[in-house]
């Protein structure tokens, strides 16, 4: 081989060399638009398809979303019962347990020559088989074996074999005095255990509730979850256009929720700055709870014919809809009644009668001048007559001048000219003769209304009839 | 979990809990142990249990002014009492409150040493066990008349964010309970200890326990 023709062929082989790679390269990069036009051909043939079934799904999300916000809402309401019918069993369960024990010191006073000689530990068994007619032993209920032993006791024999025993006659006159006893407080004790089936049923339903309800929304929200991923998918599904408007939308969506991000993050500097005005108002209120629920239990006790009471019970709630929960120091009102077996059951405002809230209302203001006020105070009540029937009307006259009998404290209430011992009683710490003196008399400084023309001489009657009434 | 009604059968944790509860006051030489006491030493147990880790029987309680006390816990009481894992040494009228009895108990060693061999064989319970001996040894330095009244001045029981009748909760309902007062309050002895010092909590737990014996010693 010559040099100029070794030469060649390396130039050659090179030239060959380089032009295959690149054809090779081009080739590639050919195949892969191809493959692209292709798949965006595809795409573009099954978009209008891929669109109908991401508009399916995403209804079938919009659906879901509004099903677990409301799932969201009763589970609140859910969790608010089940949390009322806790304390409720709780108090109860508690009240069992007094009642219990309060016959249980009884039945030990009227057993106790039958228990003597007895172990204590016997005897706390035998105490449990008698009052209770249950067998701590075995766990189980034992009607018969009570009956056996208290018919031993009564045949003054011994409770443990039955033997004949020898009991001190004084012993007897006190047991006998103490059975009338032990029967009234097993008569209260088995309706405490009444109670607590009851409140046991509804505690164990809101619980069910409770758990049914969170089983539904965690299955929602997997639902939710899946429904996201599906129209994910077929985003990506769509031809490049419209993934690339999808993406700009994406974009912007993105530079909203920064935005969105922004403003949380200068709600929550407010809510630091709000948790810790809050801690010092609840302190400021924990000092003082007990004189207002002392005060007010003093002054509604005359007005109610139920038991009322004031019960500091701290509330959890968002300010705005999203954001941190904050406890804002609150007060709750429980009252009695003939359904709860004069138990004090919490009653939220739609629980009570117009007039009832009118006046827990009145007295929470008159209990917060008193314990907070600096002793001089001033009430203004329109109407206060409005919502009282004719027993209660002397009750809310009394109320409000049991209140203005304070030094510097006053009262003015706008009233109608009514019937009845509302006003009267209101003017009690005033004799007959001063009573004009503390009304201001609208007939006479008010522009007249038609009525008032027409019939003056009937209204000025009636003041001056219930002027002169004692009550 | 349900709350037992008046003559549910027994919760077998419970009852084993309850046996230790009372082996610990046995050999913190606070036996026989008044039912009062009894109570309020069960509920420091509970109320402190998280400072160990340890799950509480009961994590609410209701608020009472007579102090802490547990109708789950005494029907168990009275459970042992019946197969005789526990002795009631006396039984009387209550010096405290005339409408009640009172009873004072102590564990029945025989009965009662497999039912603890068996318990203790259990890894957590060895945990369990030593916390409860830390709390009975701490308790036992408060004044015999005192105790309850040392449960009462708890950080958890004596929240003024709770009134009486209501519930004391640290941590029934989880989801909207965050804080655990007494837990708190004993973790907080951190910040008191000298530079360099981490307490452990043994010390912790023995720490708050003797601030509630100050408040309630007066």
């Amino acid at each position: 081989m010559t040099p100029n023709l070794s030469s060649d062929l390396r130039r050659l082989e090179g030239e060959i060399v380089s032009a295959d790679s690149a054809a090779r390269n081009l080739n590639a990069i050919l195949f892969k638009i191809s493959q692209r036009r292709q798949s965006e051909t595809t795409k573009k043939v099954k978009a209008s398809d891929t669109r109908a079934r991401m508009a399916s799904e995403q209804g079938e999300l919009d659906a879901l979303t509004k099903r677990e916000s409301e799932l969201t809402e009763r589970l609140d309401s859910t969790q608010s019962s089940q949390s009322d019918a806790n304390l409720r069993l709780k108090r109860v369960e508690h009240q069992v347990d007094i009642n219990a024990q309060s016959y249980e010191k009884i039945k030990f006073e009227v057993l106790r020559q039958a228990f003597a000689g007895v172990r204590p530990t016997e005897q706390y068994l035998f105490l449990k088989l008698l009052s209770e007619k249950f067998c701590i032993a075995c766990d189980q209920s034992a009607p018969k074996a009570a009956i056996e032993i208290q018919e031993r006791i009564d045949k003054k024999q011994c409770v443990v074999c039955g033997s004949p025993r020898k009991y001190d006659d004084s012993v007897v006159d006190i047991a006998d005095s103490l059975k009338l006893k032990a029967e009234v407080s097993f008569q209260t004790l088995e309706q405490s255990r009444h109670e607590l089936s009851v409140s046991e049923a509804q505690y164990n339903a809101a619980s069910e509730e409770v758990s049914g309800l969170l089983a539904e929304l965690s299955k929602i929200r997997q639902a939710i979850d899946t429904k996201q991923n599906n129209i994910r998918v077929l985003r990506r599904n769509l031809p490049a256009d419209e993934s690339i408007e999808l993406h700009r939308e994406e974009d912007r969506i993105k530079s909203l929720r920064d935005q969105v991000l922004l403003f949380r993050s200068e709600r929550e500097v407010a809510e630091q700055s709000i948790a810790e005005l809050l801690v010092q108002l609840s302190q400021a209120v924990e000092q003082v709870r007990e004189k207002l629920e002392g005060a007010f239990y003093q002054r509604a006790a005359p007005f109610f014919a139920e038991q009322v009471r004031l019960v500091y019970a701290p509330r959890n709630a968002k300010i705005g809809l999203y954001g941190q929960s904050f406890a804002f120091p609150a007060f709750e009102i429980e009252m009695t009644s003939g359904a709860t077996f004069g138990q004090f059951i919490r009653r939220t405002a739609s629980q009570v009668s117009l007039s009832q809230r009118e006046y827990l209302d009145i007295i929470f203001r008159m209990v917060l001048m008193d314990v907070i006020g600096s002793g001089a105070a001033t009430l203004v009540v329109d109407g206060p007559e409005g919502s009282l029937d004719a027993v209660f009307a002397g009750r809310g006259g009394e109320l409000f001048a049991a209140f203005s009998e304070q030094p510097q404290t006053n009262v003015l209430l706008a009233c109608n000219i009514v019937e009845g011992g509302f006003i009267p009683r209101a003017l009690s710490n005033y004799k007959l003769k001063d009573r004009r003196s503390r009304v201001v008399n609208l007939i006479d400084e008010a522009t007249p209304t038609q009525a008032l023309k027409e019939l003056r001489p009937e209204y000025t009657q009636k003041v001056n009839e219930i002027l002169a009434r004692d009550q | 979990m349900m709350t037992p009604s008046f003559h549910s059968k027994g919760d077998l944790s419970t009852r084993a809990r309850l046996v230790q509860l009372v082996a610990a006051l046995e050999r913190a030489g606070a036996t026989p142990i008044s039912n009062r006491d009894l109570h309020s030493f069960a509920y420091l147990a509970n109320v402190l249990s998280p400072l160990w880790d340890i799950e509480p029987l009961e994590s609410s309680i209701l608020k009472d002014r007579n102090g802490p006390r547990s109708s789950a816990l005494e029907h168990e009481i009275d459970l042992c009492v019946g197969v005789g894992l526990l002795v009631v040494e006396t039984l009387g009228p209550d010096p405290e409150n005339p409408t009640r009895l009172d009873a004072t108990y102590r564990v029945n060693g025989t009965a009662a040493r497999p039912v603890l061999q068996a318990i203790s064989a259990l890894p957590d319970e060895l945990v369990t066990e030593r916390f409860l001996n830390e709390l009975a040894f701490a308790f036992v330095e408060i004044k015999p008349g005192l105790r309850d009244d040392a449960a009462i001045q708890d950080a958890s029981w004596s929240n003024p964010a709770v009134a009486n009748g209501r519930v004391v909760d640290f941590g029934e309902h989880a989801a909207r309970v965050t804080v655990n007062p007494s837990l708190s309050a004993a973790q907080a002895f951190q910040r008191f200890a000298p530079s360099g010092v981490r307490l452990d909590r043994a010390e912790k737990l023995v720490m708050y326990v003797r601030l509630l014996k100050r408040r309630a010693h007066g």
